[in-house]
């Protein structure tokens, strides 16, 4: 309570809180450019947030920056039936529709009330779990702290769209990339290709992520013809009213508790979430007919789902260490970066500062998601405007903030160098069908699964039967039935298709 | 063969493996007290992203329906390469004449080059943009957030002479 009522103190000092507002804003603004996702946004801002004094400061702007853009994800999805996230994908089965019959300010209104809701009840959640799971996660020893890293590891089953197979292999690419380089579990230089100032594992995935999030993205837009279709300007505010707000009411109830559920499922992010929570809504909703054709119970459940999953899917990453998606692949290895460690031993922190860091992360969360409901309804105006950008002007400059920020993460232009090669890498395996998703989870949780395997066999001097404990057993067979169960699921998938 | 891409992407990857493999011998074996060795989790990972692209390959080889890929050289896969050649230019050129000037010599034909219409008027508002785009840049990451930047004798002369009398930054 101490820590809480400190970091209050800190988070509502003028440079924190600004911080914070600045990432919000840019959240909201990356999240509604197509193409510049929240997981990309956070890759590209985590080499200047680490430097920011209190660090606390550079925190709130990441959890700002992923709260706004999912919020912001819903503007682009309304206005020209193009979701800026992933995430957004359901909200344009609905918003659009609403916006081409003229209603797309209560749209965009409607979505920031369902966002705002699904990220306060997620928050929430989150309060209430994280202690007890991560107090029960302190019991794991160092070989169930392997199985985890497994069973974090199996999930590149779920999250790899299209095969299974190359998101194995991206995964355990991102292993290989990792390992490569300084290991501090032995003290040698292992795979360094003779190059000698590889910097250390933790300095080096930056610049790893930029390259494979943005540079990757920037080739690729700069390949395409973009068109956009709808209307992105001149948008005056309404709200909805009192009957349409009763109208809502349950959709925000259904798509909170599915939210939160699918968020902490690992694997299953914001889109899956807006699916599930759209078909639960319009199965009890009154007027089902109206799903697709420009329902507000639509817009609510798509966006009001996919903002609850921000709090679910920090539940196993901030008490397990296991980021469930890209995007809390990409928040562990900041926070990481800041001293902090996800995992069953963050809140035991003796540090009073990582404390303070701690409780700041949960009272940011509470507060970035409130804040960001005025400037969501104040800001539609300008928001929607910014979708109108030329590209021309956004990748350059994004090649700009990825050089600098690849860069300063080392000091030297190795980091530049590097993050090239993995641009130029995940635009080559993207051509190919192989998602970049895998490769980060390999990348953070592989050093994890090697460093416990390896501690778990020093004590038991080599006898790997001797390790299995009940609890390592469930670990193991979860992460059987999670790496198997989608092969199965691709296998029925294709047999349907064949079928019909 | 039904999926070629596959097919050469997995032979690659197996190349790769291959040659990590080979890196990995060097590596000293002898583990302490039962514990992992350097070589054992590199090379775990290289058999299995082998074992794992030759399903690729087998699959590629003899089943399935073709799979559904974007275009392997996309609309403006010419423009995309006169990109990226900038960008390896704009990384090289940098630790020779500084932030700005590489910026600049980045920013401005790579703005233009991805232009819709390149008007005269449409040129000068790219030109502007970069202009104040690079100074934005410098003096809000370089200065205000002391993010550290390759300073060339422009640089020196901004940060020294023209922003350090705007503010210190945080």
């Amino acid at each position: 309570m101490t820590e809480a009522m400190a970091a209050l103190e800190i988070l509502f000092t003028v440079k924190v809180f600004a911080f914070m507002l600045m990432g919000i804003i840019g959240g909201i603004m990356a999240g509604a450019l197509p193409g510049l996702t929240a997981t990309m946004s956070i890759a590209l801002l985590v080499p200047f947030t680490y430097r920011i004094d209190p660090p606390i400061a550079g925190l709130m702007v990441l959890l700002g920056v992923y709260i706004g853009a999912m919020h912001g994800g819903a503007i682009s999805a309304i206005l020209i039936r193009t979701p800026g996230t992933p995430a957004a994908a359901a909200t344009c089965f609905d918003g659009y529709p609403l916006a081409r019959k003229g209603q797309a300010s209560l749209a965009l209104n409607i979505s920031a009330i369902a966002s705002t809701t699904g990220g306060l009840f997620s928050t929430v959640v989150l309060w209430s779990v994280a202690m007890p799971i991560a107090a029960f996660a302190l019991k794991f020893g160092p070989f169930e702290m392997f199985c985890l890293a497994v069973f974090g590891l199996s999930i590149i089953a779920s999250i790899s769209e299209g095969s299974v197979i190359k998101g194995f292999i991206m995964g355990a690419l991102g292993m290989l990339f990792a390992a490569a380089g300084r290991s501090t579990i032995f003290d040698i230089d292992r795979i360094t290709f003779g190059i000698n100032d590889l910097p250390e594992s933790g300095l080096r995935y930056i610049p790893l992520m930029i390259g494979v999030f943005a540079i990757t993205e920037a080739l690729s837009q700069v390949e395409m013809k973009t068109v956009i279709e709808g209307r992105v300007a001149g948008l005056k505010n309404v709200f909805p009213t009192a009957r349409q707000f009763k109208q809502i009411v349950p959709a925000l109830g259904i798509s909170s508790i599915v939210g939160v559920i699918v968020g902490a499922i690992p694997g299953a992010g914001g889109d899956i979430a807006g699916f599930v929570s759209y078909d639960q809504t319009k199965k009890a909703s009154s007027k089902p007919e109206e799903f697709g054709k420009g329902s507000i119970e639509g817009v609510t459940a798509a966006e009001c789902a996919n903002n609850a999953v921000i709090g679910g899917a920090m539940i196993p990453m901030l008490t397990l260490g296991i980021p469930g998606d890209s995007v809390t692949a990409i928040l562990l290895g900041a926070m990481i970066i800041l001293g902090l460690r996800p995992g069953p031993t963050l809140f035991t922190e003796t540090d009073p500062e990582l404390r303070r860091l701690v409780a700041g992360l949960f009272v940011g969360l509470f507060t970035a998601n409130i804040l960001v409901f005025p400037l969501r309804l104040l800001g539609a105006p300008l928001f929607s405007r910014v979708i109108a950008l030329s590209r021309h002007f956004l990748w350059p400059l994004v090649v700009v903030f990825c050089v600098i920020g690849a860069y300063s993460m080392t000091s030297t232009m190795m980091g530049a160098y590097i993050m090239i090669v993995f641009g130029v890498f995940g635009y080559v395996m993207k051509k190919f069908g192989f998602p970049p998703g895998p490769l980060i989870l390999g990348v953070i949780l592989g050093p994890i699964a090697e460093s416990n395997l390896h501690r778990a066999l020093l004590i038991s001097k080599g006898h790997i039967l001797g390790l299995f404990s009940p609890l390592a057993a469930i670990l193991l067979a979860a992460s059987l039935f999670s790496a198997v169960f989608p092969f199965v699921q691709e296998r029925r998938k294709k047999k349907q298709v064949r079928g019909s | 063969m039904k999926k070629p891409r596959d097919i050469i992407i997995g032979l690659a990857l197996i190349g790769f493996s291959a040659v990590i493999y080979v890196l990995t011998l060097d590596l000293p074996v002898q583990s302490s007290a039962g514990g992992l060795n350097p070589a054992s989790f590199p090379r775990a990972l290289a058999v299995f992203i082998a074992l794992l692209s030759l399903l690729l390959v087998i699959r590629g080889l003899v089943r399935g329906p073709e799979e559904k890929h974007p275009p392997l050289l996309g609309p403006l896969f010419l423009q995309m390469t006169a990109f990226f050649a900038l960008m390896l230019i704009y990384i090289l050129l940098m630790p020779l004449v500084g932030y700005i000037v590489s910026t600049l010599l980045f920013l401005a034909p790579s703005v233009i080059m991805i232009m819709p219409r390149r008007s005269a008027r449409d040129i000068l508002l790219g030109l502007v943009f970069c202009m104040a785009a690079s100074l934005a840049v410098f003096y809000i990451f370089g200065i205000f957030l002391k993010v550290p930047l390759i300073e060339g004798p422009v640089d020196e002369f901004l940060h020294h002479q023209l922003f350090a009398r705007l503010g210190a930054g945080l």
